[in-house]
């Protein structure tokens, strides 16, 4: 009996442990524009999704801040620890690409944390590819078609001006 | 009889134009100046290639008559519809030089409904945009929001007497605040700059205290203040209000919506003093039966899900887009699906509800408007009455509007005619969309959004939505903001002119 009881215990033990620790690892590779889209069904769980950083790090409260990541022209808030966003350094906007991460956290449909906003809560984030400056060429020709309209307009105003004073040519 | 018009008729249209889209040019100094401030020396050229164009064409155009040429209602009508729509092709410009538009058509798209404070975007990566275009597509929603020919107006561009009351009016402005018409539209500047110089201190604090850099925070405190104040609804990021997750931000923004869909008369009496006119108004007090009834609508909608846990949030969530759908901003702290596939029909109803009858008239609001609507519904009580009352009655009805006024059927039939064009623009939209075969629902949303120069999305308009119903939004948003009349008379006088000219044809 006492041997029987053993032995379930054991087993028990065994299922138990790894079933747990897949549990705490577990999380569905998703994308931004899936959790945005009202119907992923993720709501509540832990996720993954990959995407830019863009603009700036926000004040989060509660020694949390807001960064916003984005792929394929949608974006989502993560709100993270501040510890987990000491790798981030570069901010996606017109001069640069900002840095790449992959953040693992639960995904809230209407978080109640933050008055029902759509939000990621970060338990993890990887840097995956460092921002870099973006090349922006001036494009001289610009300069001289901007030109040619103004002598046009001079010459508008001037047509208009004559006319004033009774001379149609 | 139908009217066409004669070459005199045309050279004034063409002049008056001129003038406007000179204005224009001048604008564009200021997206100019915000790129050499901040080192953006291609989207810098994109405004001198922009001021050039803008200026060569309003020049041309200002050269077909002399200053000061006589102006008459038909004219001021035409020159109206004509100036939005020439107005918005010149201010595409340097979207389209951007990069950041598909083709020209979108860029004319989002300068359509910048000016037309719609907010509805087909703009492509928006977190990359330069500061300079992010700055000219926010100055579109306060030129526009204003009014183009107001901003004439405030300069005394050449205009005034008769001509410059019928330009006035024709901009689907009907009410003059002061004696002068030049000196009103110098109060609807005066106010404006009040509401502005406030909102942007405010959220620039805001930002400040979130963590934003002092020129940024400035910015998007200028940007989101003109959105909401000219009841806009564009944004510097592609997550809108909800990239700042700060309820200061919401709620400041909810008050400059507020303020900016009160009519500018009761501005004015605000202005002097007398807060009772706002009580006693028909159009505030119809907006607010609307606003509470919606909201109402709208909480139940989303309390019925089982998203949100607190009562707090539904109300955050549903006070905020229906202030946003009435006022016809756009704002949104939500993303598009989560109203036509998150929260069932009740809300997206109510929402849609709230876009189609919009703010009030004589503000920088859209859609049918609240004294349409007040009217409409007094009008009916009247004939009810009428209905029932004996033979030998005389059943009268009046209604407050900054003065007691007698409801009469020219009024209330005046009323239900834009009434009609409004719905017949959101109905006609929506088969559009339909067509496309987009589903059902989606449609009237958008549809209901671009002719009330709302700018909530349901997601249709991206960059990929065929050109076809682009065109067909922007003419929503151009014959939207001008209440119909006057593009309906530019198209009758056009169409007068052919006729006119066919005849004289046959004849010789």
């Amino acid at each position: 009996m006492t041997r029987t009881l053993l032995v379930l215990t054991l087993t028990a033990a065994l299922v138990a442990l790894p079933a747990r620790g897949v549990a705490v690892q577990l999380s569905v590779g998703t994308d931004i524009a899936e959790l945005t889209g009202a119907e992923s069904g993720l709501d509540g769980q832990v996720v993954t999704v990959e995407g830019e950083v863009v603009s700036e790090m926000l004040a989060g409260g509660d020694g949390h801040v807001w960064i916003n990541i984005l792929a394929d022209g949608v974006a989502i808030g993560v709100w993270a620890p501040e510890e987990l966003t000491g790798d981030i350094t570069v901010f996606g906007d017109w001069g640069h690409t900002g840095d790449r991460v992959v953040v693992t956290g639960v995904f809230s449909e209407a978080c109640d944390t933050h008055g029902g906003d759509l939000d990621l809560h970060a338990s993890d984030i990887a840097l995956v590819e460092r921002g870099m400056e973006r090349s922006h060429p001036v494009v001289y020709w610009k300069l001289g078609a901007g030109l040619v309209g103004v002598t046009v307009a001079a010459l508008g105003l001037r047509r208009m001006r004559r006319l004033e004073e009774g001379d149609p040519t | 009889m139908w009217v066409g018009l004669r070459k005199n008729d045309s050279a004034a249209i063409a002049h008056y134009t001129g003038i406007i889209v000179l204005l224009l040019a001048l604008t564009m100094l200021v997206p100019l100046a915000t790129a050499l401030v901040a080192g953006e020396w291609d989207p810098a050229l994109d405004y001198v290639l922009g001021f050039g164009a803008a200026a060569g064409i309003g020049g041309l155009l200002a050269g077909q008559a002399p200053r000061r040429t006589d102006l008459n209602r038909q004219n001021a009508l035409i020159i109206t519809a004509v100036a939005w729509l020439t107005a918005s092709l010149v201010a595409a410009i340097p979207l389209a030089l951007s990069g950041h538009y598909g083709s020209f058509l979108d860029a004319a798209f989002d300068a359509m409904s910048g000016l037309t404070t719609s907010g509805l975007t087909l703009v492509q990566d928006l977190d990359h945009l330069p500061l300079a275009h992010n700055m000219w597509r926010h100055l579109t929603h306060l030129i526009g929001g204003q009014g183009i020919v107001v901003a004439v107006l405030t300069f005394a561009v050449g205009m005034r007497g008769g001509g410059a009351v019928s330009l006035y009016q024709a901009e689907g402005r009907d009410e003059r605040i002061l004696p002068n018409v030049v000196n009103t539209a110098r109060f609807i500047w005066f106010v404006t700059l009040v509401y502005v110089s406030i909102g942007t201190a405010v959220l620039t604090v805001g930002n400040l205290s979130a963590g934003m850099e002092p020129g940024r925070s400035l910015l998007h405190g200028f940007w989101h203040t003109i959105a909401c104040y000219d009841t806009g609804g564009f944004a510097p990021q592609s997550m809108n209000a909800l990239y700042y997750h700060n309820p200061l931000f919401e709620i400041v923004t909810v008050v400059l919506m507020l303020a900016g869909t009160l009519n500018f008369n009761l501005h004015a009496d605000v202005w002097r003093g007398d807060r009772r006119e706002l009580f006693k108004n028909l159009e505030s007090r119809t907006l607010a039966v609307h606003i509470g009834l919606l909201a109402l609508a709208v909480g139940f909608g989303l309390g019925a899900t089982t998203l949100f846990a607190e009562p707090g949030e539904v109300i955050r969530k549903g006070v905020y887009h229906i202030l946003s759908a009435h006022s016809g901003t756009g704002q949104q702290t939500l993303y598009s699906a989560q109203w036509t596939r998150g929260y069932g029909d009740l809300a997206l109803v109510a929402v849609m509800l709230a876009m189609g009858l919009g703010g009030m008239a004589s503000s920088t609001a859209g859609g049918v408007k609240a004294l349409r609507a007040g009217l409409i519904f007094k009008g009916l009580v009247l004939r009810v009455k009428q209905a029932i009352a004996p033979q030998s009655a005389i059943v009268g009805g009046t209604f407050h509007h900054l003065t007691d006024v007698r409801l009469t059927a020219e009024l209330f039939s005046g009323a239900l005619v834009i009434f009609v064009l409004y719905v017949l623009s959101y109905v006609t939209g929506a088969l559009v969309g339909l067509a496309y075969g987009y589903p059902a629902r989606e449609a009237l949303f958008e549809s209901i959004s671009a002719a009330a120069n709302v700018g909530l999305s349901a997601g249709i308009t991206a960059p990929a939505m065929p050109a076809g119903l682009k065109i067909t939004y922007i003419i929503q948003m151009w014959t939207g903001r001008l209440e119909f009349i006057a593009v309906l008379a530019m198209v009758a006088s056009v169409a007068a002119s052919f006729r006119g000219r066919q005849k004289r044809g046959r004849a010789a």
